[in-house]
């Protein structure tokens, strides 16, 4: 009984923010940036980095994946038990806003992350010209989205602007559901 | 059972420098060239270290173990600490992973570094959990094929040289492979195609793998290289299995794998090999079979649905093939409790996949795991938590709750249904026999199920409720009334010890579990009733706390409480609280109180305003103050009685179950019984009577051979009414008059159950003779006596009728045969107080017929049976009032201390004489010449020197002679001169009691000073100065007169025969003193030395030591200097030559020649010493003939006394002597 006790209390400090997006949309500049690291040499990630961030007694476990079209195939991997899936969206690539729709359409059909809720970081708001929360939301299509409890926010990651609310809406998100139960 | 409860205070405040400690000493521990104390990073510094210290790597994982209890304080630590193990393993892995093997002589004590680092990862592994510190290991893609190089070329190493194993740092342990497996796992989870990392090295084979297929030529060489390393792990009898499983199936589910058909191969294998026929190829190994088993487990956990949908009712199949009998691993999976989990886990994973794939497939299907499967698992998991093994049950539990999540609430229904009815199938509601109140109740009798079927089924409920898979319906009410039962259950094993901890354990989680699963509406709403088996009776009654209560060991609960009918309806919640508040405060075992606090806790929390004063009670059952049984029985639960009347009606409950004066354990029941006594004082007086009467309701129904629970019963109500007496109720005297009734009744309880005179009074007990023999029995009714009877002097109680007093007495008389010290602790108290409640006439008649028994102690059956009798007989001193009697009671007792008696009980009776007839003033003659007698006693038999029990007994009736001036001056200065010599005795237990006894009594030496030094130790008494401080008592002139025997007397037993310490400490005081003292004293010493001599010729105790201390005193050169004084040299001579006259004891004669020897260089008398020893030279004893040779030989340096064998017989020797004789002019005689 202790034991479990004691199980239960760690696991629930403690979540699994899985941080996926199209490539150069700036995840390993957030995550950077919220362990206070330097953000001036960020290069492509290749593989994954796992970093632990210790949030308002929380730990927080970001898992962030390469974004590159060859590595998309393999973000199924890492599904296992995600509380919260971040999606990175670079603000100023109006390009490719349906491609990141169609990915972000796809991961929301997995199962394995059915009970995560959606945060959608919209990056690079710093840089002028750069997508409203509204053409954002519609280039994703992010209203349509019901199967899954979600948010926007714009941020910056270079001036670390709006990282600290999203990581607040994360925690309180995991809060609700703890009690839901 | 108990826990200090201060070690988890403890490790929090030691961890910052178990942490420190470690950040400190990690850097030095693997990288060469950086000083111990600075904690540089290590790349500033020199290259990591190829070979470690094993004692080293142990002294880390020391400091890390402590944490296993709290692993949330490493948290903060971890990636500074894993940090630098990991980076340096893969430093020594890519530069130093050759070098790991050397052939040569082995090396002990040294081991490679990966390994040292590998017993580390484990440690913080074991500590926080495989997942959460693989997430620390490197990632980077690039070594993955570095790891596997070096796992494959060690674990290849270990294979290979077997035949000559002579590896100079010994081979590879299961640790390391744990390790690199587990780190290849996570390497695998690279998102890029295998293909793209690996090389063209094929790598090395290892002998042993599980797979007996090739790999096709398209798989890349690495994919086949990681499949190869795993399936050989995965065979073995270690934990690297467990990470070889999840090895296989992260490459399994690899998404490249799965293209080039790796994954297919690998699954067609190992369902293969599940279900392998009996002819099949590949015999596989119990381990082996775990290992498949493990890894088909994972891989449906992890497979995408996609995969499975074709594999489920292939993959069921063939577990459940192997599960049957015809299956050759059949065998193995049901003697295996790991298999037997594997195989609960693969169908648990089947089964959620099924089901989650199933949903989504249009209705009308067939299930994709087979018709009935899902039946058949659930069938087989209901089975499984009644296994004998708990991991079994843990995993049965477990599956079930996940799998209860995806079903239908009413399929959820179905199985707790099933639950219950097994859970209940054993068991039978009995009528409550206590038919003392009317509340209909029933009572569950638990005897006959077994604890670990009703682990598995609770624990399964509690999982259930944890996963949030209960559907909050009428069930839930049924549910809730088992956990309430599962809280309460206990069992006793054939041994006679408590078990059902682990189902009070899973009750706890339960609970727990509810109280953050459901609302508060939920809750509220269900009451914890089982309907069917109450025959309505709760439902017409509508009252919660009404339900039937419950005893897991068939004693009633009922009516515990009286007044429980009056009171209100209490919610759910309530009642939850009621049942955590008695598990918390009064579990036997630790860990269930705290369980049951973290459930209050979580349930004052959750449901705010629920629970009366909720605050309140969580503040006070505090994690920590509960740790200790004792205390939280007697402290913990007193103060959460006073926060409610409901809290405490529970705990009285409680107090009265197993957990308090039912319990198996002699020292709970005494625990419970004084908190009985508290809490019926705690509330005020209403509530003493309600206690007085439920216990006598209870005791009145309490069956004959339950003689535990008659002892807690009785000794709780002596509880209660001792402290009756402290109460003051004349303002209310009608209340007063109650409570007098109530505990006036409880004389009835003395009455012999058989005879039609008792018969018309209510609640008196069945006690005939045979249970008086019982101790226990005795203990408990002595105490109430006890009680009565001091109540009674207080005048808070009528006197008994003649009759009740009779009865009484005679209980005493059967109590006092008892000599079990606790026994004897009662009834002497007992016969106290009731003597001050009896008449002069039975006191007398009393003490006449006690004499009679103590006149002639064996006449009993033992002497033993008669020590009560002597105990009570001084204890009832003071209350007696003839002094005819009085005298009876000196006489007695001082002829059984002089008599030849065993010496328990004299030591008894002179206790009882000290406590009882000197304490009261009053002292004979003849007592206290018994006593000087005791002083002296000595008796020794096969134990030993037992003569020291009286003799401690007698220090301490003199500390109260002297304290109480009882004799004359000159009589106490008497007996105190033989404390002093007992003081400096060679026993420290009977030194240090008689220093005791002198330091408390100085005065009598009418010495202005105190004693120099305050001793308050036993060791300070084995000192130098410590004797000192004594002998100088010798010196002062007021005392010097009547002390220096004495005190010589137990002097010599130290300086002569003490130990070894104690020899050198009395001589070197001895010794010091007679150099500060004049040669007028030590005259006189020696003299009374000398007297002890010829006094003792008989009593070889003391002449022994006596002779073996002077002759050291000549040694050291003391008595020498007596040489030309007035000293009684030729008195001294003759002594000692008398003394070892015709003996046949060695040692003494050999003392005695030591004696001679010194003596020679005594003019006076040197020429009848020497005639003396000459004649010595022809002694029967060869060892006398050496000795006395010796001795001459020093004094004389006649070389003619050398180059003799003076072992040879004597007549050789004649002549050898004779001429000797001649040349110093002594006249030949004939040996003594």
């Amino acid at each position: 009984m202790l034991s479990i006790l004691r199980k239960a209390r760690l696991r629930d400090k403690e979540m699994r923010i899985l941080m996926l997006g199209l490539d150069n949309a700036g995840k390993t500049t957030i995550v950077k940036r919220l362990m206070n690291e330097d953000v001036n040499t960020v290069s492509p990630t290749l593989g994954f980095i796992i970093k632990t961030i210790e949030y308002h007694g929380y730990r927080l476990n970001i898992w962030d994946v390469g974004g590159q079209k060859t590595l998309r195939t393999y973000w199924r991997n890492y599904f296992e038990k995600t509380d919260a899936l971040v999606w990175v969206v670079d603000a100023t690539d109006r390009l490719r806003i349906t491609d990141c729709r169609q990915e972000l359409g796809s991961l929301l059909l997995e199962e394995r992350l059915m009970g995560a809720s959606l945060l959608v970081f919209a990056n690079k708001t710093d840089v002028g010209g750069c997508m409203t929360d509204d053409e954002i939301g519609k280039g994703l299509q992010l209203d349509a989205i019901k199967t899954h409890k979600w948010t926007i926010l714009r941020c910056s990651a270079i001036k670390g602007d709006h990282l600290q609310e999203g990581l607040a809406w994360v925690v309180q998100d995991a809060k609700d559901r703890l009690f839901l139960y | 059972m108990d826990t200090t409860g201060d070690e988890d205070l403890k490790l929090q405040r030691a961890s910052a420098d178990l942490i420190a400690e470690l950040h400190r000493s990690l850097p030095h521990f693997l990288y060469n060239g950086i000083p111990a104390e600075s904690g540089h990073p290590p790349a500033a510094s020199g290259g990591v270290r190829g070979l470690v210290r094993g004692t080293k790597t142990d002294q880390l994982i020391k400091l890390l173990e402590p944490f296993q209890e709290w692993p949330q304080l490493l948290d903060p630590h971890l990636s500074g600490l894993l940090q630098p193990l990991v980076s340096a393993f893969i430093d020594y892995a890519s530069k130093y992973a050759a070098i790991y093997h050397q052939e040569g002589k082995p090396c002990p004590g040294v081991i490679p570094l990966p390994r040292a680092i590998s017993k580390i990862l484990y440690v913080f592994c074991k500590i926080r959990g495989t997942k959460v510190i693989s997430q620390f290991l490197n990632n980077e893609p690039r070594y993955l094929e570095a790891m596997l190089d070096a796992l494959e070329s060690w674990a290849g190493n270990t294979y290979s040289s077997k035949e000559n194993a002579t590896s100079k740092y010994g081979f590879m342990v299961w640790e390391e492979s744990f390790i690199m497996l587990l780190w290849l796992s996570h390497l695998l989870l690279a998102p890029f195609d295998l293909s793209s990392m690996s090389s063209d090295n094929a790598g090395i084979q290892l002998r042993g793998s599980l797979l007996y297929i090739d790999l096709s030529a398209t798989i890349p060489p690495i994919a086949k290289r990681l499949v190869h390393v795993s399936t050989h792990h995965l065979s073995l009898p270690s934990k690297a299995r467990e990470a070889a499983g999840t090895l296989l199936v992260r490459l399994a589910v690899r998404t490249d794998m799965r293209k080039i058909g790796l994954q297919k191969i690998l699954i067609d294998w190992a369902l293969s090999s599940v279900r392998a026929e009996s002819d099949a190829a590949a015999p596989t190994s119990i381990y082996g079979f775990i290992g498949i088993l493990s890894f088909l487990a994972g891989f449906i956990i992890s497979a995408e649905s996609g995969v499975l949908k074709p594999l489920l009712s292939r993959t069921y199949n063939s577990v459940q093939h192997a599960k049957s009998d015809q299956s050759p691993s059949s065998a193995g999976t049901n003697s295996s409790a790991s298999a037997r989990k594997l195989v609960i886990k693969v169908e648990r994973a089947l089964a959620v996949a099924g089901m989650k794939i199933d949903s989504k497939a249009p209705h009308g299907l067939s299930p994709s795991l087979g018709e009935g499967a899902l039946e058949d698992i659930i069938d087989h998991l209901l089975t499984a938590l009644e296994d004998k093994d708990t991991s079994v049950r843990l995993a049965a539990s477990k599956a079930l709750s996940v799998i209860a999540v995806e079903l239908e609430p009413d399929m959820v229904e179905q199985i707790i249904e099933m639950i219950d009815e097994r859970l209940y199938e054993d068991t039978l509601w009995e009528d409550a026999h206590t038919g003392a109140d009317a509340s209909g109740s029933f009572e569950l009798n638990l005897g006959t199920v077994s604890a670990l079927s009703w682990h598995g089924l609770i624990l399964a409920l509690s999982q259930l409720i944890f996963r949030g898979s209960m559907p909050p319906k009428s069930v839930i009410g049924k549910v809730m009334f088992s956990l309430i039962v599962a809280l309460r259950f206990e069992q006793r094993s054939s041994l006679g010890n408590s078990v059902g901890t682990s189902v009070r354990d899973a009750a706890c989680f339960g609970l727990w579990a509810l109280a953050r699963r459901y609302s508060t509406a939920q809750i509220k709403s269900y009451k914890p009733v089982r309907k069917e088996n109450c025959d309505g009776v709760m439902e017409s009654k509508g009252q919660v706390s009404e339900k039937p209560t419950l005893s897991a060991s068939g004693i009633t609960t009922a009516g515990a409480t009286g007044s429980k009918s009056t009171e209100n309806p209490e919610s759910t919640l309530q009642v939850l609280a009621n049942e955590l508040v008695i598990a918390a405060t009064l579990d036997a075992a630790g860990n269930i109180r705290r369980g049951a606090s973290a459930a209050l806790q979580e349930m004052i929390g959750r449901h705010p305003e629920e629970i009366e004063n909720g605050i309140d009670l969580v503040q006070v059952i505090d994690y920590h103050g509960i740790a200790l049984r004792s205390r939280a029985m007697t402290k913990i639960a007193i103060s959460v009685s006073q926060i409610e009347p409901t809290y405490w009606h529970s705990t009285l409950r409680g107090l009265l179950d197993w957990r308090g004066v039912c319990s198996g354990d002699v020292e709970c029941r005494r625990n419970a019984a004084h908190a009985i006594g508290l809490l019926a004082h705690s509330r005020g007086p209403e509530m003493i009577a309600l206690t007085i009467s439920t216990l006598r309701r209870r005791l009145h129904a309490c069956e004959v051979p339950k003689i535990e629970e008659r002892h807690g019963l009785l000794l709780a109500l002596s509880e209660v009414v001792s402290r009756w007496s402290d109460v003051d109720l004349s303002n209310r005297p009608r209340l007063q008059a109650k409570i007098e009734g109530e505990i006036a009744k409880l004389w009835h309880i003395f009455y012999r159950g058989s005879g039609p005179k008792t018969r018309s009074y209510e609640g008196e007990v069945a006690m005939d003779t045979k249970l008086l023999r019982s101790a226990l029995a005795c203990e408990a009714i002595c105490s109430l006596v006890a009680a009565l009877a001091t109540s009674l002097i207080h005048g808070k109680l009528h006197h008994p009728s003649p009759t009740e007093l009779h009865e009484c007495l005679e209980a005493l008389e059967m109590s006092l045969h008892q000599s079990d010290g606790i026994v004897l602790a009662a009834s002497t108290s007992a016969a106290k107080a009731l003597f001050r409640i009896l008449d002069l006439d039975t006191q007398g008649k009393l003490v006449t017929q006690w004499a009679q028994i103590l006149r002639d102690p064996t006449s009993g059956s033992s002497e033993d049976s008669v020590v009560g009798v002597a105990a009570a007989f001084g204890a009832v001193f003071q209350h007696v009032q003839a002094s005819q009697s009085r005298n009876l009671i000196i006489d007695t007792l001082t002829s059984l201390v002089n008599n030849e008696h065993g010496i328990s009980l004299r030591c008894t009776a002179l206790r009882s004489l000290t406590s009882g007839v000197l304490e009261s003033n009053v002292i004979s003659e003849k007592s206290s010449q018994a006593l000087h007698a005791c002083l002296n006693d000595y008796t020794t038999d096969q134990r030993g020197d037992v003569g020291s029990l009286i003799r401690l007994e007698a220090i301490d009736a003199t500390a109260v002679v002297l304290k109480k001036e009882l004799l004359s001056m000159s009589e106490r200065q008497d007996i105190a001169a033989r404390i002093c010599g007992l003081a400096v005795e060679k026993l420290d237990k009977v030194r240090f009691r008689a220093w005791d006894c002198l330091q408390a009594n100085w005065e009598v030496f009418s010495l202005d000073s105190k004693p120099q030094t305050l001793i308050s130790d036993i060791s300070q008494t084995s000192t130098s100065e410590y004797f000192l401080q004594l002998l100088f008592l010798c010196s002062h002139h007021l005392t010097q007169g009547w002390i220096r025997k004495p005190l010589l007397e137990g002097y010599v037993t130290s300086g002569g025969a003490g130990s070894e310490s104690l020899l050198g400490a009395s001589r070197a005081a001895f010794v010091f003193y007679t150099e500060s003292s004049d040669l007028a004293t030590l005259t006189v010493l020696c003299t009374y030395l000398t007297d002890i001599i010829r006094e003792n010729i008989f009593n070889d105790r003391l002449a022994m030591s006596t002779l073996e201390f002077v002759a050291f005193l000549f040694e050291a050169g003391v008595l020498q200097r007596l040489r030309d004084r007035d000293f009684a040299w030729r008195r001294l001579f003759t002594e000692v030559r008398k003394a070892h006259f015709k003996s046949g004891n060695v040692q003494k004669i050999e003392a005695a020649v030591k004696i001679y020897a010194g003596m020679m260089a005594v003019p006076r008398v040197r020429t009848e010493v020497q005639e003396k020893l000459c004649s010595m030279l022809l002694h029967p004893y060869p060892k006398v003939r050496n000795a006395a040779a010796d001795a001459l030989l020093i004094v004389t340096e006649d070389e003619s006394l050398m180059g003799v064998n003076w072992s040879k017989p004597q007549a050789g020797m004649k002549v050898v002597v004779r001429s000797f004789q001649a040349k110093v002019g002594v006249q030949p005689a004939f040996a003594s």
